[in-house]
C-alpha cells in the first residue's frame, strides 16, 4: 500500500464521508461497505487525499462518491484501467476499486486478470451481489441457478463463476472473502487487502434486499464460516480431508486456498455445506511498481527531464547519428 | 529546374526493400538534401509486394511525385507492378537472375543477377538488397561511405560479423557494375551540398518524439499497424524522461488507464488505429464528460473492419469528430507531413491540457512510414502548455470551495475552464463521474443543472475557436479571385501544393487552403477563404468525402469533392489531372467525381 505519509492524529470514519448521500435502498449491503472502509481508513491513518477510489457502474460503484477521498467513477466494467493508470502515474497513492459482481465479472472480466497477474498494488473490492441491481433485476455471472431475474423469468440457467477460484488462479497476491453482514470480519479484512503490498481481491458478499430475495442476509449469516480461525468449518468433510490445522487455514499455503476456494460455491448445491469467508491467499512478493523502478533504475530515468536531455532524444535522429 | 530524382525499389516482403529505401534516404540527407521517402508493404510479415520510393531534391517537395526515374526490381512481381509506368528516359535495374522484361523503348535496362550474387557470391541471400544498394551506389555516384554508415548503424547491434558481411555485399554490387556494365543514362547523385541541420524522422517517431517534448508521461499501448510503432519509438524516451509504458490487455483498458494517469496528474496519451478507436469510444465521451485532458493519436489505416492495415486512408474523421454518444467538446488535428506529426503532437497536448478535453491526432498509414529530413527542432523553443492546477493560496476567496469540498466543475468561469485538482493535495478532494453533475460532482439530471453544464463544457470550445484556430489554418492564396479554391487536409494537402504550384506555373488561378485543425471549425475563415474562389475543391482518399461533409454541414460551402478510395495517397498527378477537369468544366459547380470519372479504366491500377 502506497501512502504519502500517515497522519498523525487520526480523523474520525465520518472524516471520510462525503456531503453526496447514499441513493442506495434501506438494507442494501453496501452501507456496511463504506461504514467498515472509513473506519480502515481511519484505522490504518491515511490522508484522505492520498486515497483514490475507483468504480465502474452499478449500485455498487456509486461508493467512492459517498466517501471524502479522491474519486472516479468510470464506466461499466473499467475500473480497473483507470485505477492502473492512476497508481502508474503516482505509485504513492493508495488505489482501490469499488466495484460489482457483474461490473468486475461480466463486462470487466478482460481486465482483472492482467491487473493481477501483474501484481499491480492496488485493492479491488467487490461488492458481490448475485444480480444485477441497477439495472432492475438481472442475474449476473455469479446469480445461482434457477435465480429468476427480468430476462431470465424461466430461471437462470448458466452455472455461476467463482470469484474466489479466479482471482486465485489469475496470481491475485492477496485473495479474501467476506460477508458485509459482519462489519468486524469485513473490516479486518479490508484493512489487510489495504495493507497488503500488491493486487488485492476481496469478494464481499453483499446482498441486495431488492432484488435478490434468495442470498439474503439471512441465509448467509446462518452459512459463513471463517477459514482462519472458526473451527466448525473444518467439520465440513471435503476441507478435512485437506488437515488444516486446528488454528484454521494458513493464508500462505496456496495448494490448499485453491482447494478451500473450490468448495467456495458448494452451497448453492448442497442445503450443508458451509460459505468460506476470511483470507484464502496472501503472499508478499515484487509488485508491478517494484519492477517499473528496476527498470527505470536501469534507464537512468530522471523525473523531471531537462531541455538538454529532451534535445538529445531530438539529436539522435540527425543523418550523422544515425 | 532544380535536382530533383526519383528512385524506387520494389520487390518482394520480408527482402530488406524497405531498408534499403532507408538506407538511400539517409545517404541523401548527409549529402545535403531534401528527401521524402514512402513505403507500402502487405500486411502479412514475408511475401506479398513491398516497395520504398525515395524522392530527393534540392528545393522542400511534400510528396513522392508522380512516378520514377530509377526503378530497381528485386523480382518479377515488382517488375509486373510497375512495367506500366516505365516511360522513356527511365532506368529499370532488374535480377535477371530471376526474369527478362519486355522491350521499353526508350528506357535504360541494367540486368543484374541479383539472386545470384546474393547465393553463389555472398553465400547469403539477404544480403540481396544491400548487393542493390552496391550496383545503385555504382552506377549513380551515390557516395558509398554514406550508405556504409547506415549500415554500420544498423547492423552494430548484430555484431561486426554482420556490419562486415554487408560491406562485402555492397563491394560485390559494386564490383559487378564495374565489371560487366557500361553506363548508358543521363542520371547522376548531385555533388554533396553544405549539410543542413536537420532530423531524419518516420511520420510515427516524429509523433513519439513530439509526445515527449510535451511532457507526455505516460503511454498506453496495444499493438495495431500501423500505430504499433509509435510505441516502440517512445518508450526509451519516455523511461528516461520519467515516464512510462504499459502494454494493456486491449484498447478499452488503454485509453482508460491513460486517463486513469490523466486523473492522477500527468500528461497522458494512446496511439491507435481504426478497429482500437472503436474500443476507445465509450472512454472518449467520458473523458469529453469528466473534463480529462488527453491525447489519443489514430494512425488511420483502410476499413471498415480490419479493412487493409498497412494501406492509406481518409477515413476516421467521422469518427474522430463525431464518435462517442453524446456531445462533449473534442478537437482533431490532422498533420499533413513528418514535420507536422512531431509539431501537432505537441500542440494536441497543449490543447488537451489547455482545454481539458480528448484531442485527436489524425495520422495515416503512409504518414506514418514516410520518411523526411526537415529542420532540427530546437526544444527551448517549443512552448510547452500545463493545465490549470488548483492551489489555495490564489484562491483566497475560497470560490472554489463548497461546504469544504471542491468544486471541480465550477460553472462561474467565463470560458467554462475550471482548475483540477491533483489526488495528494489535501484542498482540492473531489470526485469525477460520467454521470452529470453539479459543481461538486454530485450526480444530478436536473434540467438546470445539465443545462448549465453542458453549456460550461461547450464553451471551452468558443474559446479554441477564438484563440487557436487560426494558426492551424494554412492559407495560400496568392489571388484576389481565383478560379478554384482548393480545401485539403492530412497527407492529400501535401500531394495538393505540388499540384497547385504546378497548374499556377501554367497560369492557373488556384487558391488553396490546407486545413490542419479539422474540428471544431471557423466557419467565417472558410467561408471568407471561399468568397475568393469561383468554386470550392475537396479532394479526399476517401468514399464519401468525410471533410467536404463536414464543411458542408458547419458553413455554406458546397464543395466539389474527388474521392480516390484505393488503398494509396493521391499523386500530384491526380489531383492536378481533377483541377484540370474542373478549369475545362465550367459549369460544374457541385458534386462528387471519383478516379472513374477522371480517369476512367485506370482507376483501378492506381497510378503509383
Ligand atoms: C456499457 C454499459 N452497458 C450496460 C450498462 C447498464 N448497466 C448499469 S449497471 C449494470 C449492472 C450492474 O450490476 P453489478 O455490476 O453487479 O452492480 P450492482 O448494481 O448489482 O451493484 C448495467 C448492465 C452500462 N451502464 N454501460
Ligand atoms: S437495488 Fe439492491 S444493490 Fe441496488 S441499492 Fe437497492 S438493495 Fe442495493
Amino acid at each position: 500500500m502506497g501512502v504519502y505519509r500517515r497522519l498523525e492524529a487520526q480523523l474520525k470514519p465520518v472524516d471520510y464521508k462525503s456531503d453526496i448521500e447514499p441513493t442506495w435502498c434501506a438494507g442494501c449491503g453496501d452501507f456496511t461497505v463504506i461504514s467498515s472502509l472509513t473506519k480502515v481508513f481511519s484505522e490504518l491513518r491515511i490522508p484522505p487525499e492520498s486515497i483514490v477510489q475507483v468504480s465502474g457502474i452499478g449500485c455498487s460503484s456509486r461508493a467512492p462518491l459517498f466517501m471524502r477521498t479522491y474519486a472516479t467513477h468510470t464506466l461499466h466494467g473499467r475500473a480497473i484501467p483507470f485505477a492502473i493508470g492512476v497508481k502508474l502515474a503516482n505509485p504513492e497513492l493508495t488505489v482501490i476499486c469499488n466495484v460489482g459482481d457483474g461490473d468486475l465479472f461480466s463486462i470487466g472480466a478482460g481486465h482483472n486478470p492482467h491487473a493481477a497477474r501483474r501484481n499491480i498494488d492496488i485493492t479491488v473490492i467487490c461488492m458481490d451481489n448475485q444480480v444485477y441491481g441497477l439495472t432492475k433485476n438481472q442475474v449476473s455471472p455469479t446469480s445461482r441457478e434457477g435465480l429468476y431475474g427480468s430476462l431470465t423469468p424461466y430461471g437462470n440457467i448458466d452455472r455461476p463463476i467463482n470469484p474466489v477460484a479466479q482471482m486465485l488462479s489469475f496470481g491475485a497476491t492477496f485473495v479474501a472473502q467476506t460477508f458485509s453482514g459482519n462489519p468486524k470480519h469485513m473490516t479486518e479484512v479490508f484493512k489487510e487487502a489495504i495493507s497488503h503490498r500488491g493486487f488485492a481481491f476481496v469478494n464481499v458478499l453483499s446482498p441486495c434486499p431488492t432484488f435478490n430475495k434468495v442470498d439474503t442476509f439471512k441465509y448467509y449469516r446462518e452459512k459463513v464460516k471463517d477459514v482462519n480461525s472458526e473451527l466448525p468449518f473444518l467439520e465440513y468433510p471435503l476441507v478435512k480431508e485437506k488437515n488444516i490445522n486446528e488454528e484454521g487455514h494458513d493464508p500462505s499455503d496456496f495448494k490448499t486456498a485453491l482447494e478451500l476456494a473450490l468448495h467456495d460455491l458448494d452451497h448453492y448445491y448442497n442445503p450443508n455445506a458451509p460459505v468460506p469467508i476470511g483470507v484464502f491467499y496472501r503472499k508478499e512478493e515484487e509488485t508491478y511498481e517494484d519492477r517499473v523502478s528496476r527498470v527505470k533504475e536501469r534507464y537512468k530515468a530522471v523525473k523531471e527531464p531537462t531541455l538538454e536531455l529532451l534535445q538529445s532524444f531530438i539529436n539522435a535522429c540527425k543523418p550523422e547519428a544515425i | 529546374m532544380g535536382f530533383d530524382l526519383v528512385i524506387k525499389v520494389g520487390g518482394e516482403g520480408g527482402e530488406g526493400v524497405i531498408s534499403a529505401g532507408d538506407f538511400l534516404t539517409e545517404a541523401a540527407a548527409r549529402a545535403g538534401y531534401e528527401v521524402v521517402n514512402f513505403k507500402s508493404f502487405p500486411a502479412e510479415i514475408k511475401g506479398g509486394y513491398a516497395q520504398s520510393i525515395v524522392r530527393i531534391s534540392d528545393i522542400k517537395r511534400y510528396s513522392t511525385g508522380d512516378g520514377f526515374d530509377i526503378l530497381c526490381c528485386f523480382n518479377r512481381e515488382a517488375y509486373e507492378f510497375n512495367r506500366k509506368h516505365l516511360k522513356e528516359g527511365c532506368v529499370l535495374i532488374y535480377d535477371s537472375s530471376d526474369f527478362e522484361p519486355e522491350e521499353h523503348e526508350g528506357v535504360y535496362l541494367y540486368p543484374v543477377p541479383l539472386s545470384e550474387l546474393a547465393r553463389d557470391v555472398m553465400k547469403a541471400y539477404i544480403t540481396k538488397n544491400v548487393i542493390a544498394l552496391g550496383v545503385l551506389c555504382e552506377l549513380f555516384k551515390i557516395p558509398d561511405q554514406s550508405i556504409k554508415d547506415s549500415i554500420r548503424a544498423k547492423f552494430l547491434r548484430k555484431g561486426e560479423e554482420i556490419v562486415a558481411m554487408n560491406y562485402r555485399a555492397l563491394e560485390t554490387g559494386i564490383n559487378y557494375v564495374r565489371e560487366n556494365l557500361k553506363k548508358t543514362d543521363p542520371y547522376i547523385f548531385p555533388p554533396p551540398l553544405e549539410p543542413k541541420d536537420v532530423v531524419i524522422m518516420e511520420g510515427n517517431q516524429a509523433v513519439a518524439k513530439g509526445a515527449v517534448v510535451a511532457g507526455c508521461k505516460f503511454y498506453a499501448a496495444y499493438p495495431i499497424t500501423p500505430a504499433t510503432t509509435v510505441g516502440n519509438y517512445i518508450v526509451e524516451d519516455l523511461i528516461k524522461a520519467g515516464g512510462w509504458l504499459y502494454q494493456a490487455e486491449d484498447e478499452i483498458a488503454s485509453l482508460g488507464m491513460a486517463l486513469g494517469a490523466s486523473f492522477a496528474g500527468v500528461k497522458a496519451m494512446t496511439a491507435t488505429s481504426g478497429p482500437g478507436l472503436c474500443l476507445m469510444t465509450e472512454f472518449l465521451s467520458y473523458a469529453g464528460m469528466t473534463e480529462l485532458p488527453i491525447v489519443v493519436v489514430d494512425v488511420q489505416r483502410v476499413g471498415p473492419a480490419t479493412g487493409m492495415p498497412t494501406k492509406h486512408e481518409q477515413g476516421d474523421l467521422y469518427h474522430a469528430v463525431y464518435g462517442g454518444h453524446g456531445e462533449y467538446p473534442k478537437a482533431v488535428l490532422a498533420p499533413t507531413n513528418v514535420e507536422e506529426c512531431f509539431y501537432l503532437t505537441v500542440e494536441a497536448f497543449n490543447l488537451a491540457e489547455k482545454y481539458q478535453m480528448p484531442v485527436f491526432l489524425l495520422s495515416d498509414a503512409s504518414l506514418s512510414l514516410r520518411t523526411e529530413a526537415f529542420p532540427t527542432p530546437k526544444v527551448e523553443n517549443i512552448k510547452v502548455i500545463n493545465r490549470w492546477v488548483y492551489r489555495r493560496e490564489d484562491d483566497p476567496e475560497g470560490r472554489f470551495i463548497r461546504n469544504d469540498r471542491f468544486l471541480r466543475y465550477a460553472l462561474f468561469t467565463e470560458d467554462g475552464i475550471t482548475p483540477v485538482g491533483i489526488p495528494g493535495d489535501p484542498n482540492a478532494i473531489h470526485a469525477i463521474t460520467g454521470l452529470e453533475h453539479q459543481e461538486n460532482s454530485d450526480p444530478r439530471n436536473r434540467p438546470d443543472i445539465r443545462t448549465l453544464q453542458m453549456e460550461k463544457r461547450m464553451r471551452k470550445l468558443e474559446k479554441l475557436l477564438k484563440e487557436d484556430a487560426e494558426r492551424f489554418y494554412e492559407f495560400d492564396c496568392p489571388y484576389e479571385q481565383a478560379d478554384i479554391g482548393i480545401i485539403t487536409w492530412g497527407l492529400t494537402a501535401s500531394v495538393a501544393k505540388e499540384a497547385v504550384e504546378r497548374l499556377r506555373s501554367r497560369g492557373a488561378r488556384i487558391n488553396a487552403l490546407y486545413m490542419k485543425l479539422l474540428w471544431p471549425v471557423r466557419a467565417d475563415l472558410i467561408e471568407s477563404f471561399a468568397r475568393s474562389c469561383g468554386r470550392i475543391a475537396v479532394p479526399e482518399t476517401n468514399w464519401s468525402g468525410q471533410l467536404a461533409s463536414i464543411l458542408k454541414q458547419e458553413t455554406h460551402l458546397r464543395p466539389i469533392t474527388f474521392n480516390i478510395y484505393r488503398g494509396e495517397p493521391l499523386i500530384p498527378k491526380e489531383v492536378e489531372a481533377f483541377l484540370e477537369f474542373l478549369i475545362e468544366n465550367p459549369e460544374v459547380r457541385e458534386g462528387r467525381f471519383t478516379a472513374a470519372d477522371i480517369f476512367g479504366e485506370e482507376r483501378v491500377y492506381g497510378l503509383i
